[in-house]
């Protein structure tokens, strides 16, 4: 049978860069039959390590760049690179788009790998998530929970 | 009259958000500035009026690549204001878990930070590519130093089992001897680490550096121990703030640190390895041998030789220690708050980092600093990068401006660490 996981990736503490945590804990609460769902901190050794041994795996992250507050892109990774703009948007120096490059440079990517990232307006330590961000993470949910 | 400037708006591959300026007027240096401008964060201000049970986790949220460093330096300052003394298993279980800190951190550092500027690679992307299965080692062995502090810590990033006085509960014997194959494996791969490093060209760069380092009579020093320098000091962390001063710059958002004042200084691996060479295991000094690196060593772009080399030091400590282990009857010691004040200080990978608490009879925060160690290196970094324009003016600005990067990376700065400042003034060019 297929293994597939959803892992949510960011810092709880600061703004919108916490979308992919609240969105896999929300799922954590529901029920996405056979996937398992797990949260990462975006530091991309662990996050390779973290998709290790699935099939099909979707990775929620915050994005910064030519994105909209609140918008949602959809990237099939094992299909093309990540745009560039992509790779500055992680606080971490080796962090979720750099992972994935150096998963494909070593052929450890899983045979499906997508990316949801949903774009950020505030990342300041301590803020909530916008309204935008919010909207786009319950919208989410329900759609991850309504997949077969 | 000819002038000309490197500017490096964002630096890759540290952490945190920085730039440097470099300006040069008719072949000489007129200005060097590393500008630290990630937003500036409060955490001395608001530690104040929380509970010492807190600290602990609330510091190690300064950083995710060093959080086990502001764990470990908190507990001490907090336990020495309250007379409490923390020994056998369980300052073991401490050192182990601050040997998981370093693995990761250095790995991280030399394979996919630093290494790249010395192969002339864009990222660690390349390297994947060109040396898959050293990469494929490398993560490897950052996993081993993840799964330590997971075991210990209770977690990989911002362990949650540390407590003023020891831990929340101790692992078992049988958990962390399930690590012991993958030392086992880990020992061959940190030596592979360093005789890789050790063939990378380096550029001719000796500086005149005071070295900064902690010192343990009894071990090379991880957790704890004296602060001593290459040029005669030799002080307890409570003694610090006699030596040691801050000060504001205008163009960043971290405090430069200076010796009594006025002298820039050097902590990390480089000083802890001059300072402390003896106490390194007769393995680690055979490969540093070997590797051409002796102290002292005054070549800050060796310091990715070092790194390798304290990879292998902490692999060797981890097996040591979880060789030896029973567990404790309590995972702490009775801590009991008193009206005091008390400084403590350990070695984070890239140097020591400072705190100091000022508490209350009940326990509560009145007062926090932390010094962290980029905040330490900051002013050193600036000289070097002065030092090394000057000796390679004739370079194109391209190939400079990667040099200068490279330049800073040696430090592996943690600039979301250092920036503590309260004023954001960038200058522009």
């Amino acid at each position: 049978m297929k293994r597939c996981l959803i892992i949510g990736c960011g810092n709880e503490f600061r703004g919108d860069d916490a979308a992919g945590i609240e969105v896999v804990r929300q799922l954590e609460r529901a029920t996405v039959g056979n996937t398992d769902v797990r949260e990462c901190s975006g530091e991309g050794a662990a996050l390779m390590d973290a998709w290790s041994g699935y099939d099909d795996v979707t990775i929620v992250d915050a994005a910064l760049g030519n994105i909209a507050p609140g918008e949602l892109r959809q990237w099939e990774a094992t299909q093309k690179a990540l745009p560039s703009e992509w790779r500055s948007a992680s606080t971490h120096s080796f962090g979720v788009a750099d992972a994935i490059e150096v998963g494909r440079a070593l052929d450890v990517l899983p045979q499906r790998l997508t990316i949801l990232a949903i774009g950020g307006k505030q990342f300041e330590a301590g803020l909530p998530l916008s309204s935008e961000v919010q909207q786009t993470v319950e919208a989410l949910v329900k759609r991850l929970t309504s997949q077969p | 009259m000819k002038s000309r400037t490197v500017k490096v708006d964002y630096l890759a591959r540290v952490e945190g958000e920085g730039g440097l300026l470099v300006k040069i007027k008719d072949n000489k240096i007129s200005e060097v500035k590393l500008n630290i401008f990630e937003p500036p964060r409060f955490f001395e201000a608001f530690l104040r009026g929380r509970h010492f049970d807190e600290v602990p986790d609330i510091t190690a949220r300064i950083c995710g690549i060093c959080p086990v460093a502001y764990q470990m330096s908190s507990c001490n300052a907090i336990e020495s204001a309250f007379g409490v003394h923390v020994d056998g298993a369980l300052r073991n279980l401490r050192r182990l878990l601050y040997c998981g800190e370093w693995i990761e951190s250095h790995v991280l550092h030399v394979f996919m930070l630093h290494a790249p500027d010395f192969l002339g690679y864009q990222d660690a992307i390349q390297i994947a590519k060109d040396h898959p299965e050293l990469v494929k080692n490398a993560l490897r062995l950052k996993k081993l130093g993840n799964e330590i502090m997971r075991v210990v810590g209770g977690r990989e990033i911002h362990p949650i089992n540390v407590r003023v006085g020891g831990f929340y509960r101790t692992p078992t014997k049988e958990a962390l001897s399930a690590l012991l194959p993958e030392l086992e494996w880990a020992k061959e791969m940190a030596v592979e680490m360093i005789r890789f490093t050790a063939g990378l060209s380096f550029p001719d760069f000796d500086h005149d550096y005071e070295f900064v380092s902690l010192r343990h009579p009894d071990e090379y020093p991880v957790h704890e121990g004296r602060i001593v320098s290459s040029k005669g000091l030799d002080i307890t962390a409570a003694e610090y703030n006699r030596h040691f001063v801050e000060e504001h710059v205008p163009h960043a958002n971290a405090l430069h640190s200076l010796k009594d004042g006025k002298t820039p200084y050097l902590c990390g691996p480089l000083a802890r390895f001059n300072l402390n060479f003896d106490k390194l295991s007769p393995l680690c000094q055979k490969e540093a041998e070997s590797a051409g690196v002796k102290p002292p060593c005054a070549n800050q772009f060796k310091s990715i030789v070092v790194r390798s080399i304290e990879t292998l030091f902490a692999v060797e400590e981890a097996t040591k220690i979880i060789s030896g282990y029973a567990p404790p009857d309590k995972p702490s010691v009775e801590v009991v708050p008193r009206s005091s004040s008390g400084a403590g200080c350990s070695e984070a990978p890239r140097g020591i980092l400072y705190h100091h608490y000022k508490l209350s009879d009940q326990g509560m925060v009145m007062d926090a600093r932390i010094v962290p160690p980029t905040s330490q290196n900051q002013r050193m970094m600036e000289y070097d990068l002065r030092s090394f324009v000057e000796k390679n003016l004739s370079l194109d600005k391209e190939e400079l401006t990667l040099r200068c990067e490279q330049a800073v990376r040696n430090y592996d700065p943690c600039i979301s660490c250092a920036t503590h400042f309260l004023k954001l003034q960038i200058e522009q060019e």
